[in-house]
Order: structure tokens, then sequence, then C-alpha cells
């Protein structure tokens, strides 16, 4: 007898229901002995890339596949009401069903009228019709989440696939052990004649289920009166048995129900597990044709790579008078550098004609086309937009800005792909267009302000069509919080016990769920109680497996040839948008030509900020050309006055920057890309530093120095993992990258081991010791870090926010305050900065303030209505149109009976102290009392405008800490001043403030206070806060053990604590050795949640 | 209107559950599949449990309890008016995991036989205990 293949495997990315990750599934494959696998996740292609090279690790031959719901177009029943129109498609797509792509999933599903329909690739052929037909399921599915394969869609698409049905799930399983031979075999037949001779097996199963035996005997005899062949499966949910537990789990959250209430949603027992060859040689002896099919079919698929399916650039049609697409480009290029340069100098001219004959080598120039086919509909979109015209050329003011490797090259910057000039920087352009073989697709990806993105998505969706451009698909995982909420609720735990748990919780891994629980005084005892030990176990077993698919915020797909013959594509959850199924990565490893397209708050902030000074000045901006070796910014930078500067405002970053003081524009990059969590991880900040200010160093083996001889034996760029595996590890740029990406995968410890084992044969032929081999492999770590040349594309951003600070403050921080939510400070913090900056922040005004923050003077901004909780972007437009239609509001009366807004929106107003101008208006408390004599009869009969004067109360004034409670209530930041100075006069003297902090020497103790800004744990190591009073901040470093005595009182709003200032390394820190929530009595009127904020 | 009897109704007294599993001997073969099985020569009836059981709820026995002491009392009857017949041939097998999280996990493994005598059983072994029992359809 053959050996048995196993063709029905189901990972991970069978959301909710397959239980073993890819690498665990071809690991365990290759234990057992298999030769080939197939894979055929519910629904999707996301795993395919993958599969295919965790197969290849293992030497294992993937097959590729697919089980999809499956319903015959004469069994729909609603399809008048139900019809998804599909109309985007290709004419194929089309001419399958007409226009109206007839589906009703959801019914089908709810009625168990659906089929199951497994395909597999037998060739190319095969998978691009198995990706359309996924595609065309999801997209004329009625209900997002329930796609059904309609018959009609099989017509010319069945070429290269072979089909297993009949599976124990479906229609036809249960018409059998229903006894309707008849309606059984009629499907049966039916299917046989959807796809070509020879293609469709009707698929045998057995796990031990009752039923298993009789099923199977009435499959073979309905097979045989067909003269259809049968085959085996394993129907594998998973890779091993001790998974089956999280599988009933995740069935009982797919179904939204408890264990308890799922009994006939989950399977039966646990042997659904992948089994050997010889244990289902031996299970299905019976049916040794069966068996014997299983290779057959794997044989019949050997020749289909899914790592070769052939994606193409898109090709841009060229204009009249131009031959070739290289033409055109050099033309356009040509005219751009005219208008930038004036004159083009040989400088000029040998970098262009350098990157021309690149471009041309690698047959680049449709790339290239294409992104500035995408420009110029950025453009467009911006001057719907009015942010620039028709006229301004999009180099001199581009829509958005490259970020990445692209920033080097002057044809970018020429396109209007890019915001620097590479030229004037010296920018290597090697790594972004290597002289050798081109590895993978290169990759520009672009910024937006956030309004641009927006239309620009939709825009290249009407320009290119759902089938050929798609936005990259994003795999959220599960984390510790949503293990805790949804094994829990499975398992029937206590609900307000999980609650508890998921919000105290800091670790973001579920493998630390029992210290977790450890920690917290109402469960601690419960770790080994039954459900809650279940919990423990689950969950660690959870921990990243993904949920689904969701949208990428900004990579999108665009091809010349179908995108779905590549990869399915199904609807977003946002009207109007699609997805592939493939996330970032996958994309990136089958070179998709992906343009990122990310909206940056940045740069919403940068846009608003150039045009308040064109406004104000009657010049607008070319920020592109402004001097980047300002040293007045460099000096801003260095000394750690970055709040609200891009990339180098947080509590991190300031501490590090301070240390590495950057003078020119690399020296920027490098502190940016410092502090990055890979670069961390290994101690290399802190390294790196000793290391720029004149520590002694050397390299572990001198075969390093190509690769971080610009770093100083650090690594900080992801560039030089690559490297080092080429040089140290002797391995190819392919084989390197490779690696690299191993690091970032899940349950990666075979994947790894292999790695290791390459890089150590590599090293030792090139004779580094093992010992030396395994200190540079241990450098390398899964966490994130910058390429080179991102790092120097965010560095310039950087340049230029803290240029527009520094020269432009008023206008800087009125943008910042209007592109919220963004950045790393609360907008209290950003105000207390505007003010040593000498900007004022106003505080609203019914007469004054527009929607949006707008200048007041030159060195102050008035907040927008917008700004109070409680009046929302409409009720400010009614505002602003009533007192610009009749007139100033000139009492509270006159706000009321005009805007006609509810009470709660003008008790806002008067606690923003919006209405303090108003006549009349004396004190905030009384305002509100007239606010609630205007609304008092409002329920019975129609609000009339009346005297109040003769039924207002005496009340107390309203002092300036009333203020700051209203306000921090109303607009989350006190206009008048800080908390921590209307607290000091109450507090314990011993308490100092930050000035003297920062003038105290190394080791001194210190009691102070402050208002939380942030906290945050890297790594799960150290705890760092940030304080803030009326003169500045206060760093906190705080140890595992303290924290875990002092967590409840850290987490309070206010806080002070007791410690040893630390200056090591020129940095400030108290570890804190104590602390308290502070408790002064006007301290608890102020609302924690509306003045700290909580980083992870 | 009908008056309460305040008499409380009670598992083996007024009401019989359906298909309650019942202990039955079997042989097991090499592969732990029954080979033969303790087949009862009567079938014991409801009513003779129900006598059988009475006065101990009489007396106040729990129900689990009683239900304990009604299996082991069928168990008793059963062997004592029963003998091994050979298995046949095994129809088919299929296997229970469920209530993992409670105390109490269900695992079982079902057998559906033919016995020598030409009568269809199925029975089942708690993989737990590792005894066997008598599952009437």
């Amino acid at each position: 007898m053959d050996s048995y293949v196993e063709l029905r495997a189901m990972s991970w990315y069978s959301f909710m229901e397959g239980a073993s990750s890819i690498d665990e599934m071809v690991a365990r494959a290759d234990e057992l002995g298999y030769g080939a696998l197939g894979l055929t996740d519910r629904h999707n292609l996301t795993g395919a890339i993958e599969f295919a090279d965790a197969a290849q690790e293992f030497g294992l031959k993937p097959i590729i596949g697919v089980t999809l719901n499956f319903q015959w177009e004469d069994e729909h029943h609603d399809s008048d009401s139900n019809d998804n129109d599909i109309g985007g498609a290709d004419a194929d797509a089309r001419n399958a069903g007409g226009q109206q792509a007839v589906s009703d999933a959801s019914a089908a599903s709810r009625d168990g009228q659906h089929d199951v329909l497994t395909m597999l690739a037998e060739d190319e052929r095969g998978y691009a019709n198995i990706a359309n037909l996924i595609s065309f399921a999801h997209v004329a599915a009625a209900e997002r989440d329930a796609p059904v394969l309609n018959s009609r869609y099989l017509h010319g698409r069945t070429a290269g696939i072979i089909a297993l049905v009949a599976s124990p799930e479906s229609r036809i399983a249960q018409l059998l052990m229903l006894g309707q031979y008849d309606a059984a075999t009629e499907s049966l037949r039916r299917f046989a004649s959807c796809f070509n001779d020879d293609s469709v097996f009707v698929e045998l199963q057995r796990h031990y289920v009752h039923g298993d035996a009789l099923r199977n005997r009435r499959l073979t005899h309905a097979a045989q009166s067909l003269s259809m062949p049968t085959v085996a499966t394993g129907g594998v949910v998973y890779h091993d048995r001790s998974r089956s537990r999280l599988h009933d789990v995740l069935t009982a959250i797919r179904h939204n129900r408890d264990l308890e209430t799922s009994h006939l949603q989950r399977k039966a027992n646990s042997r659904y597990a992948l089994r050997s060859p010889e244990a289902m040689m031996h299970l299905f002896r019976q049916y040794p044709d069966a068996v014997r099919n299983t290779s057959e079919i794997a044989a019949r698929c050997m020749a289909f790579d899914v790592q070769r399916v052939n994606y193409s650039f898109p090709q841009e049609p060229v204009p009249p008078g131009f031959q070739t697409q290289q033409q055109y480009l050099e033309s356009m290029c040509m005219d751009a550098a005219k208008r930038r340069y004036g004159d083009i100098t040989p400088k000029i001219q040998s970098r262009l004609d350098k990157e021309f004959a690149l471009i041309d080598k690698h047959g680049l120039a449709g790339f290239f086309l294409l992104y500035n086919r995408v420009i110029e509909l950025a453009k467009d979109v911006a001057i719907e937009l009015g942010h620039t015209t028709r006229e301004i050329p999009v180099e001199e003011r581009p829509p958005g800005r490259g970020r990445g490797s692209s920033v080097a090259m002057l044809v970018g910057t020429l396109m209007g792909l890019s915001h620097i000039d590479p030229l004037e920087y010296d920018l290597p352009l090697e790594r972004f267009l290597p002289d050798d073989a081109l590895v993978n697709t290169p990759d520009i990806d672009l910024d937006f302000p956030r309004d641009i993105r927006e239309h620009l998505i939709l825009r290249v969706f009407d320009e290119f069509g759902w089938d050929h451009a798609a936005l990259t698909a994003m795999i959220p995982t599960y984390r510790i919080k949503g293990v805790i909420r949804d094994v829990g609720k499975a398992l029937g735990l206590p609900r307000h016990h999980l609650e508890t748990l998921a919000k105290r919780t800091e670790s973001r891994n579920a493998r630390d769920l029992r210290d977790e629980m450890r920690a917290n005084p109402d469960l601690c005892n419960k770790v080994d109680a039954p459900g809650w030990r279940d919990l423990i176990e689950i969950g660690a077993q959870l921990q990243g497996f993904p949920k689904g698919l969701a949208q990428h915020p900004g990579g999108m797909i665009i091809s010349s040839k179908p995108l779905i013959d590549i990869t399915p594509v199904q609807p977003s959850a946002i009207d109007g948008r699609y997805i592939c199924q493939w996330d970032k990565d996958t994309a990136d490893r089958a070179n998709f030509l992906k343009i990122d397209f990310l909206a940056l708050g940045a740069l919403s902030q940068m846009q608003e900020c150039l045009q308040l000074i064109a406004t104000r000045t009657g010049r607008y901006i070319d920020i592109s050309r402004v001097d980047l070796r300002d040293q007045d910014v460099y000096a801003d930078i260095s000394s750690g006055d970055t709040v609200g500067v891009f990339q180098v405002e947080s509590a991190a970053q300031m501490q590090t920057i301070t240390r590495l003081r950057p003078k020119n524009l690399y020296d920027l990059a490098l502190e940016v890309a410092a502090v990055r969590p890979g670069v961390g991880a290994n101690n290399g900040v802190a390294e790196f530093i000793r290391r720029r200010n004149g520590q002694p160093w050397d390299y572990d083996h001198p075969l390093e120095a190509r690769a971080l001889a610009k770093s100083l034996g650090i690594i900080l760029f992801q560039d030089q993992v690559v490297q080092l595996g080429m040089d140290v590890g002797g391995m190819t740029a392919t084989e390197a990258d490779q690696m690299r990406r191993a690091f970032q995968r899940r349950n990666n410890e075979r994947v790894l081991m292999r790695n290791w084992e390459r890089f150590l044969n590599g090293a030792t032929a090139r004779g580094v010791d093992p010992q030396t081999a395994a200190t540079i492999f241990q450098k390398f770590n899964p966490h994130y870090m910058f390429p080179e040349a991102h790092a120097i594309a965010f560095a310039a951003t950087a340049y230029h926010m803290a240029w527009l600070r520094r020269h432009y403050p008023n206008e800087f921080f009125t943008a910042i305050f209007n592109a919220q939510p963004m950045g790393f400070w609360p907008l209290e913090t950003l105000k207390q900065d505007a003010l040593k900056r000498g900007v004022t922040v106003l505080r609203p005004d019914v007469n004054l303030s527009q929607v949006m923050c707008k200048p007041a003077s030159d060195n102050s901004f008035r907040i927008g209505l917008s700004f109070i909780h409680g009046i929302d972007t409409r009720s400010a437009n009614t505002l602003i149109a009533n007192r610009e239609w009749l007139g100033p509001y000139d009492s509270l009366a006159d706000v009321v009976d005009r805007s006609g807004l509810q009470r709660h929106a003008i008790e806002a107003l008067v606690k923003a102290g919006a209405c303090d101008a108003l006549t009349g208006i004396t004190d905030r408390r009384k305002a509100l009392w007239e606010v609630g004599l205007r609304y008092a009869a409002s329920q019975d009969q129609a609000r009339l405008s009346i005297a109040t004067a003769h039924e207002m109360a005496q009340l107390a004034d309203t002092d300036a800490t009333d203020r700051m409670a209203y306000e921090y209530q109303t607009l989350g930041l006190w206009t008048e001043g800080h908390v921590m100075a209307q607290l000091r006069p109450d507090m314990d003297e011993r308490i100092v403030d930050s000035r003297t902090v920062a003038a105290l020497p190394d080791g001194s103790t210190v009691l102070t206070a402050g208002k939380v800004l942030r906290r945050q744990k890297p790594l799960g190591k150290m705890v760092f806060m940030t304080l803030e009073d009326e003169f500045g901040m206060i760093p906190l470093a705080i140890a595992p053990r303290h924290w875990k005595i002092h967590r409840d009182a850290l987490k309070h709003a206010i806080v002070a604590v007791a410690g040893e200032l630390s200056r090591k390394d020129n940095t400030l820190n108290i570890h804190v050795r104590n602390a308290w929530p502070l408790t002064a009595s006007n301290s608890t009127r102020i609302p924690r949640q509306d003045i700290s904020k909580n980083f992870r | 209107m009908v008056k309460n009897t305040r008499t409380p109704s009670s598992i083996g007294t007024s009401h019989q559950p359906l298909n309650m599993p019942t202990p039955i001997t079997v042989r097991t073969g090499t592969r732990h599949e029954p080979a033969a099985a303790a087949v009862p020569k009567r079938r014991i009836t409801a009513a003779a449990m129900a006598a059988a059981s009475g006065p101990q709820r009489a007396r106040g026995a729990s129900g689990a309890a009683l239900a304990r002491r009604r299996g082991a009392l069928q168990h008793q009857q059963r062997n004592a008016s029963a003998e091994l017949v050979n298995v046949a041939h095994v129809i088919d097998m299929w296997e229970i995991e469920d209530e993992w999280w409670r105390k109490q996990p269900v695992r079982r493994r079902y057998w559906h036989v033919t016995l020598e005598t030409g009568q269809d059983l199925t029975v089942f072994q708690d993989l737990q205990s590792g005894e066997w029992y008598q599952q009437d359809y």
C-alpha cells in the first residue's frame, strides 16, 4: 500500500478553529515522517506563504488548499433581498453569475444548508482559481463573517483544482446519515460534473466519533455507485492531542458561548490531531484505495510552488512621444530637476544617470511610474482639500512624504515621494537599489496627513478596482487581557473577577497569567482551583494566536494582473475598502509592490502649521529646503527640550538624546534608531551611549566590522542583522533576511534552531569559534528595529518639527492641539510647554473660539469649542453659525436660546470658561445655577426665556481650585495654572519641586510629588514613570520589587514619592523606594482619567 | 384543584431515568477491546430496582448515594445471573471526551459489538476508572 499523506490540516489561520500554529503543524508532520502536508484553512489562504516557507525549512512538500462553505445556486432562497454586487471585479467574475452575485451565506449557515468544499491547488492555474473563488465567496457574501461560495462562480474556474467533498460536517454526509441516499448522491454527482475528470474525491474521515464507520460505509457505497474515487483525510485541527482543550475553548468563543452550552458545536473527543502515516493506514485499512489516493493527489500537487506565484509590476501607459516607460520616467525626472535646481550640475546629472541605470537594470520604470500615478492622485485629493494648488509642482509641496530606504533616491525626491534632498546629505543609494541582484521588491512607504490618506485610499480603489488593488491585512493576536476575558468567559468564571484581573495585569503575555494571579489579592489563592487552573494552562497556549483578519493601517497592494489570482481579497470592516488575505510580511515575502499609505498625525500637524504660518506671514515655507544644520534646533533637541516633537518626545528618547547630543541629521537618525525595543533588548542603548562617549570597545570578531562600524559595534538597524548573517554566518542575502524574519515569527523555536545551525556552520567555515558565533547570534532578537534609511527619514521629519517648534512656536502648538490624539503627552503638558516657549493657551470663548484652536495673537491661541467635553463638532458649528448670523452672544440666556443646545452642553461651556466673558457672568457656579433654572421646566413644556435673577441663590464664590476642577473636567487642562501649584500650599513642606530635584547631587535622598503623566514598563523590567509639577518633569524608575509593593499607590493621579536620586550616565532618575497617593483634600476633586496617561 | 401531596418525587422511586449506563463485566482482548461480556439471563425491571432501593430512600439517603447503591445492586444481580458471552465482532468504536473543566471529566470509549449469541450490545469503558458499563439505547 502506498503511504498516507495528510491532505487536510487546518492551522490557526482557520481563525478560532485551528488550534496549532503553522510551525507546530509542520514540525509535527516532519516528526511523524510525512513527506508532504496539505494546508486547507477555512475561507482563506492567509497562511499559504508562511506554510510554504516553514515546509521548505523541514524539507516537506507543501500542498496549498482551502476549505469553503458552499451552496448550490438553485438552493438559494432569498436572492432578491440579499444580493451583493461584486461590480468592482473583472469581467470574468461578472460573467460567472451576472452582475448580481447571489449569496445568502448567513441564511445557509443558519439553516445548516451549506455544503463544504475543500480544494487543493494542482498547479498555478488551480491556485489562481482557488484565490478567485475565495474572493467571490467573501465579496458576494451578505454577511462579512459568513462567506459562502455559490456554485455559479465555479463555472470556468475549476481547472487545476482537486476537490474533496462530503466531509463529516457537510450536507452530503448529513443526508447520508439521515438515509437520504438520492439527495446525497445527486449532490455528489453535481460536484463531479463541475470539476475535471478524476478531480473530485469523496472524503472519508475517522475520528473515533459515533457514526464514523457507518458514514464511511455509506460514502464509499455512494462513491462506488457514481464511479467516484474516495480519499482518506484526517480533518486535522491541531498538531497534537494536547491542544484539544484549547480547540474546545476556541469553538466556544467562536460561537459566543461557554463550554457548558457549546456541546453541540464542540468536537466529541481529542482525535483531531495529526496522526502518523502508519496510524492512518491502519485506521483506513478497510479502504486501501482511499489511502492510495492521498499519495496520488499529493503527487499531482507536487509541481506547484506557491512561492513562485507570479506577481507582475503594474504597467503604466506611456504618453505619446515616448517609446518606453524608462524614457518617460527619465524625461519627467529631468523636468522636475530643472524646476528644483535650475541648473543641472554634473553632480546632479551623475546621480540621476546612476539611478536611471539601476532602474533600467532592474526593470523598475513601471514601478516608479505607478508611484507617480499614486502621488498624482494624492495631489488631486490635496487640491480638493485646499492643501495645495494645481500650479504648485509636486516636488515643491508633496502631498505626503516617504519613509524607509527610498529616501535615498533623487528620483523619488523629484517625483514627490521623498522630502529631503539625498545629494545634500549624501545618502547612500545602495541600500535601496543595490547594484547586484535585487532580492526583494523595493519598498516605498508614504506618510500622509490623515485627511489626505482617508480620501486617497478610496480614490485608489476607484482607479484600479478591488480586484487589482487591496489593502494588506493585519492579524491581531491574543494577548493576556483578551485571553483572560475570552477564555475565562468560555470556562464560565465569574465575570467581575475576570474584569478585575484583566484591568490589573501588567504583562502582555498570557504565559505570565499565573504570576499575575498571584499578585492579585482577590485571586492569589485560586491559581490551582478548577477553572482558574485551566485558564492559566489554556491561556498560555492561546498567547499569540491570531484572532482574524483586520485592515492594516496603510499597506496597499496594486497589481497589473488581477490581484485575486495571487491572493484572495475580501471586504474590510469599513465600507468601500477591501483587504487581501496576506499581511504585510507575507506581501513582502511574495515580492508584491506594496505601498504603505500611513496616516501620520505629525504630518497633519505640520500641514496645518505651515498653513497657519502662511496665513500670518503670507509666505508658505518649503519645509524640504530648511537648513538641516541649524544648531539652535540641535541645541533644543540635545537638551531634551522636545515635548511635542515627532519621534524624539518620549521620556525614553529624552533620556537618550541628552546623552547622545546629536549635532547633525545622521546623529539624530542614530538616536531615533537607538531607542527601539530591538536595540534595548541587549542593553544596546546604554552600551552605544558609553561607546559614543569614548569608552573603549572592540568587535566580538573582526568579521563584524563591515556591518557594525558606523554604530560602534552595536546593532542599531535591521540591515545590520542581515549583513552579519552574510559576513559572519556566510549566508546569502536571502538566507540572512529569512533568518532575520524568523526571529519575528511566532512559535519559532525549531526554525530558529535550524538558522542557528546554519549560522554556526557558516561562521565555523570562516574561522569563527563556536563561542564567538553564539555570542554574535545571541545579539539577534525578535524585537523591532528601524532600517537605516527609515531612521534617516524619520530623523528628517523630527528635525522639521523641532525646527517649526523653535521658530514658529505659536503655530506649532496650535497645530499640535488640533492634531490630537497624537504623540506622547497630554494637552496639559503641551500647554505647560507652550507657556515655556512664550505661547499662552487661552480658554475657549463662545464669542471668539472657532471649532478648532486658532491663533489669537502672535504668541497665543484660543482653544476651539469642540475641545470641550460635551460639545461635539456639530454643536460647535451650531454655536458659531448662530454667532455669525445674528451677531455675538450677549448673555447666557442668549446662548441658551439661540443655540438650542442641551443642558449638559451649556453646562460644559460654562465649566470650561467659554461663557466667562458674557454680560452678567461673574462666577461659574452662579452661571451653572442659572443654567439649571433655565432648563428646569423643559421636561413638561417648551423652554421659555424668562428672568431668573429673582431665583438666584446665595452661593459661595468660585475660587481657583473650583475653576481648575471644572476645566480638568471639561478640557483636560487648566488654562490658568498647574494643579501642583494649587496644591503646594497644603503639601508637606518636605516635598520638593522639580527645580530643586534637578539641582540635587547624585545619591541624594529626595521626597517629591507630581501629577502622573505616564507609566511605562518596557520589556517587563523596570517601571518608568514621569511626574509633572508646575516647574517641569520628574522622571522616576521603580524596580520590580518596589513596584510590587507600591503599585496601588503609584496608580493614583497625583503621587508623592521618596527615593534616591541617580545621575548615572548623565541622566536623572529618582529610584523610588516609597510612594503614597497625595492626600491633599483638593486633589480628590480632579478626575484622574483626565490628567494622566498610561502607556505600555 | 389537585391538592399538593407534599411528597417529593425522587429518582429510583416514582421516576426511573432512561438509558442510564449500568455496570457490566467485560473480559478484554489484547488491544483492550471487549472480548466477552456478562449478559444477564433476565432483565431487571425498573419496578424491581425501585423495590430494592425503596427502604434506603425512605431513610433519607441522598440521590447520588442512592444511585451508587442501585448501580452496585444491579452489578451484583447481573453477575449473579449472567454468564460471559464471547464477542463475535466489533461493529463500531468511538470515544467521548467532555466536561474536562469539571472535577470529574468524562472520558469514555464505546464499543458496539455483536455477541456470539447474535445479540447487539453497546458497552463503554470509563477511561478514568477503567470500569465497564453497558449503555442501552
